[in-house]
């Protein structure tokens, strides 16, 4: 074999791995699917449905002056809602299944982006997750995003899923771009909300003998706010935080009635919504006890997820204030929670 | 570190072959020290904790080596007066050496296994320690005690002439045979085999290390001489051994990436939702697909390895040679994982007795072997159950060989001698090729499974579960990315069977290449140095490359 062909056949293929990972480098930093370097670009059009992977990205190069904050209840929200009743231009950045730490990272990148221009930020707060381990997170944050090395980007840049799913499909098949308005929307349809599809997805809690304590939960309750959720709060007493508490339909209750929990989640509501309203930059939601929401099962896709006309709801009752729970009615609300939960007549829901 | 991975192809292999380059020439020992640095930081990457295992564990050794050797010598000092053999010389360092190795061993990667086996057999509750296996720890411990058994049967390699009057190794001692730490230390922890294999000798590697930056005379897989290599000044371009390794790493690469790790996926969801039932087909497409998985995996790495060490000047020995297509089962042994085998036949069958007394000492020998074998991957009855299937497999193949060969030759000698008599070999048909890989699928099933009632459970999906259905979580790994892009583009996802098309190629292609194709390292020799082909591979690794962000572990990397 001669010198000259080794020389073709090194450089050929030398030439090909340069031109095809530059290609590949400069197509992802250009379009940058996950916004790690830069906002959107206009014309292109982005797959937004990635919360994990996409939500630092917009946290940093969105524009925005408020946040939505939560689990998979708040991502059946639409953004402009909140321009229409409050003139608030609101940034989704919702985790399915957030945990508290979840919130925690998220905050410290919005904050760090935005500093105190953040007016408002919305938060739904799910009970169930808020007892856990303080540094618990749904999904492990993916190393390149969260972190600020700039040496593991090369896992973003050169990352065939990225490349192929999220620069070149989008090009190639326009029709599954996502409105910023609705990104991260639920993939259920009007049709979707109604007692059959509840049944679909609910099995009744199996009944336990044991009752759990009122205070059951509280420690964690207590440990999840001081560590991720109030600190927030405190170093920016001039950004406004409107908690609401995600409305779970009867049938949730029917489950805690089952597992004797009715009053151990009544005392995390208690806990946390006192603790949350001694601060002044802090106001709270709660629709648990609404039932023109959570008895009527037109309102649910399964027990707990709710549909967009009740986030429309929630919002409007936000920029009015209506539903809002003060120290001085908190008993009441939460009297009349225990009341409908222990006796609504589970009887009559066919399941 | 992993090879398929960013930092290992991007930062540190690059690293270690330019400072290996600049030093070889220029101070051997240097080069040396350079690769041990690297290999030390290549495992030390995993976690520090292992790495401090590993210097422990190579510094006892090389203790133990040193204490063999000063007892050798001194008895053969004592016998030059008396009439003793140094054959039996340094017996207890020798025995202290391997039972430290072994208890290294049996402490990380046993210690559950005997606890748990010890409740369940006595009713007792020990508690478990969930200690963290290091990785490779299997390999270099037996590594190392090939080596003290080598140096115990005075069958280490002796240094050239000129080495030995020119050693700047410092050990300032002039027996030839006598191994300097840092060639040692480069024996054991050399990075490209020192993870999942494979199991080196020193015969084979200590000539090279030693002829690191000196021309020395030996012939390797590369079929480039020692000589030429180490002569030339290596530079990106014009040298063959790099541009070898080059093109079998990426080959390597691609098999574990693109073909080993898109098999993974289905097999992980079958044995995901084994639990609750899988069909028929999904449960007999389980069982070859791991069998596909686990030879692209280990032959890649295996490759990657060889090229690796190419582009070093060094040969790691083959262990892996298109092993399904071995015609029985002795012959699947001297393809699959070479190097453990010769260990074991080394030094376990032959210390035994080997086949010197008689036919049931044989058998018996050979299943202790294979129970062993089964034990060193993997601390769990399912390895055990491998390891005896493989073992009763193979002394039934031998025991039928022998008796028709016996018979053939009583036949022969009846109606006179024939050539074409003679080269008679039996079990090396169409149909032993096919029953050999048919066992060696289903005995993998309680090689993967986390336990025996699992690999029950898949064997037994294969006839309960009923045809026809494959799920579209057993689909989606073949079905996602570029491959069912490429399907769009070519318009044949409206097809009613459109779902299954990848996947059937990639069985078509995984069994065509596993049971037909030249293995990767003849490819990388004959592959033509032309434009196109040199465009293909580089295609090929621009294709893993962007394939490692859902980086997996080798699968031997557990045992």
């Amino acid at each position: 074999m001669t010198d000259k062909k080794v020389r073709n056949f090194i450089l050929a293929m030398g030439v090909t791995v340069a031109l095809g990972l530059i290609a590949a480098g400069a197509a992802v930093i250009t379009v940058d699917p996950f916004f790690h370097y830069h906002a959107p670009l206009k014309s292109f059009p982005y797959v937004v449905d990635d919360q994990v992977d996409m939500n630092p990205g917009l946290a940093a190069h969105m524009d925005y002056d408020s946040v939505l904050l939560g689990s998979s209840m708040t991502v059946a929200f639409d953004t402009d809602w909140f321009m229409e009743d409050m003139g608030l231009k609101t940034q989704k950045l919702s985790y399915n299944g957030a945990y508290p730490k979840d919130q925690a990272i998220i905050l410290d990148k919005i904050f760090k982006a935005k500093g105190d221009s953040v007016k408002r930020v919305f938060l739904g707060i799910d009970e169930l997750n808020y007892s856990s381990d303080t540094e618990q997170t749904k999904f492990e944050p993916t190393d390149y995003i969260y972190d600020d090395n700039v040496i593991n980007d090369v896992k973003y840049i050169w990352n065939k899923t990225v490349l192929l799913d999220y620069v070149i499909k989008p090009l190639v098949d326009r029709s599954d771009a996502s409105e910023w308005n609705k990104i991260y929307k639920p993939w259920w349809q009007p049709m979707h909300y109604n007692l059959a599809n509840v049944r679909l997805y609910y099995t009744p809690a199996p009944e336990t003998p044991d009752k759990t304590t009122a205070d059951e939960y509280i420690e964690g309750i207590r440990a999840n706010l001081d560590a991720n959720i109030l600190p927030y709060i405190e170093a920016h007493p001039d950004t406004e935080y409107t908690i609401f508490y995600p409305p779970y339909s009867i049938l949730y209750w029917y489950d805690a009635k089952r597992q004797d929990q009715i009053d151990s989640i009544i005392a995390k509501y208690d806990y946390m919504t006192r603790r949350l309203l001694e601060y002044d930059n802090v106001e709270v939601y709660f629709f648990q006890n609404d039932r023109d929401i959570i008895c009527d099962f037109d309102n649910y896709a399964d027990h707990t997820h709710y549909s967009p006309e009740v986030c429309h709801y929630m919002t409007d009752c936000m920029a009015e204030g209506k539903r809002r729970v003060t120290l001085q009615d908190l008993d009441k609300e939460l009297e009349d929670l225990k009341d409908l939960a222990e006796n609504y007549d589970y009887d009559s829901i066919d399941l | 570190m992993l090879f398929n991975s960013y930092i290992f192809i991007f930062l540190f292999l690059p690293l270690a072959l330019l400072g290996f380059c600049l030093l070889k020439d220029r101070n051997p020992v240097a080069a040396k020290v350079w690769l041990i640095a690297v290999s030390l930081w290549f495992y030390g990457y995993f976690n520090l904790g292992y790495l401090a295992i590993m210097v422990c564990s190579i510094l006892f050794n090389y203790a133990i080596y040193r204490a063999i050797v000063y007892v050798q010598k001194k008895s053969a000092t004592e016998d030059e007066e008396s009439t003793g053999s140094i054959v039996t010389a340094g017996r207890t360092p020798l025995i202290i050496g391997i039972a430290g190795n072994l208890g290294l061993l049996i402490y990380f990667k046993y210690t559950d296994f005997l606890l748990d086996s010890c409740n369940h057999v006595f009713k007792t509750a020990l508690p478990l320690k969930h200690i963290l296996l290091p990785l490779g720890i299997s390999f270099f411990t037996f590594q190392q005690i090939g080596f003290l058994a080598d140096a115990y049967r005075n069958e280490l390699p002796a240094k050239e002439t000129r080495q030995s009057n020119d050693d700047d190794s410092g050990t300032g001692e002039d027996d030839p045979k006598l191994c300097s730490f840092v060639d040692y230390a480069l024996f054991v922890s050399f990075f490209p085999q020192l993870i999942a294999g494979p199991i080196a000798d020193a015969q084979s590697m200590l000539p090279q290390y030693r002829a690191i930056g000196r021309k020395a005379r030996t012939e390797g897989a590369f079929g480039v001489t020692t000589e030429a290599a180490s002569s030339d000044h290596i530079s990106p371009l014009g040298n063959d051994r790099i541009l070898n390794g080059t093109v079998l790493f990426i080959l390597g690469l691609s098999k574990k990436v693109l073909i080993a790790d898109t098999f993974g996926k289905a097999v992980d969801y079958a044995y995901g939702v084994s639990a609750t039932g899988i069909g028929s087909a999904e449960a007999f497409l389980t069982i070859l697909f791991y069998a596909l998985q686990l030879y692209f995996d280990f032959s890649g790495y295996c490759d990657m390895a060889l090229g690796l060490g190419g582009m070093f000047g060094i040969d790691i020995p083959v262990n892996f040679d298109s092993p399904y297509k071995s015609r029985n089962i002795i012959e699947f042994w001297r393809r699959w994982h070479i190097t453990l085998n010769k260990f074991l036949t080394k030094n376990v069958y032959i210390p035994l007795g080997g086949n010197r007394k008689g036919n049931v000492r044989t058998y018996v020998n050979l299943l202790i072997v294979f129970l062993i074998s089964g034990i060193w991957h993997g601390a769990g009855v399912t390895f055990i159950l491998w390891g005896c299937m493989h073992g009763l497999m193979y002394v039934i193949t031998r025991a039928y060989m022998k008796l028709m060969e016996k018979a053939h030759k009583k036949e022969s000698v009846d109606s006179g001698p024939d050539e074409a008599k003679e080269s008679y070999k039996p079990c090396t048909g169409l149909l032993s090729r096919i029953i050999t890989f048919i066992f060696v699928c289903i005995a993998w099933v309680f090689f993967r499974s986390p336990d025996v009632s699992t690999a029950c459970t898949i064997l037994r999906s294969t006839v309960t579960g009923g045809f026809g259905h494959i799920g579209d979580g057993f689909l989606e790994g073949f079905n996602s990315g570029e491959f069912w892009y490429a399907l769009k583009i070519l318009h044949l996802t409206n097809l009613s069977f459109s779902r299954y098309i990848i996947m059937v190629l990639f069985a078509i292609f995984g069994l065509g290449t596993a049971l037909l194709a030249p293995n990767a390292l003849y490819i990388s020799k004959s592959m033509k140095r032309t434009i196109p082909n040199g465009i293909m591979l580089g295609i090929l690794f621009i294709w893993s490359v962007l394939s490692l962000s859902g980086v997996s572990t080798f699968l031997y990397f557990n045992f």
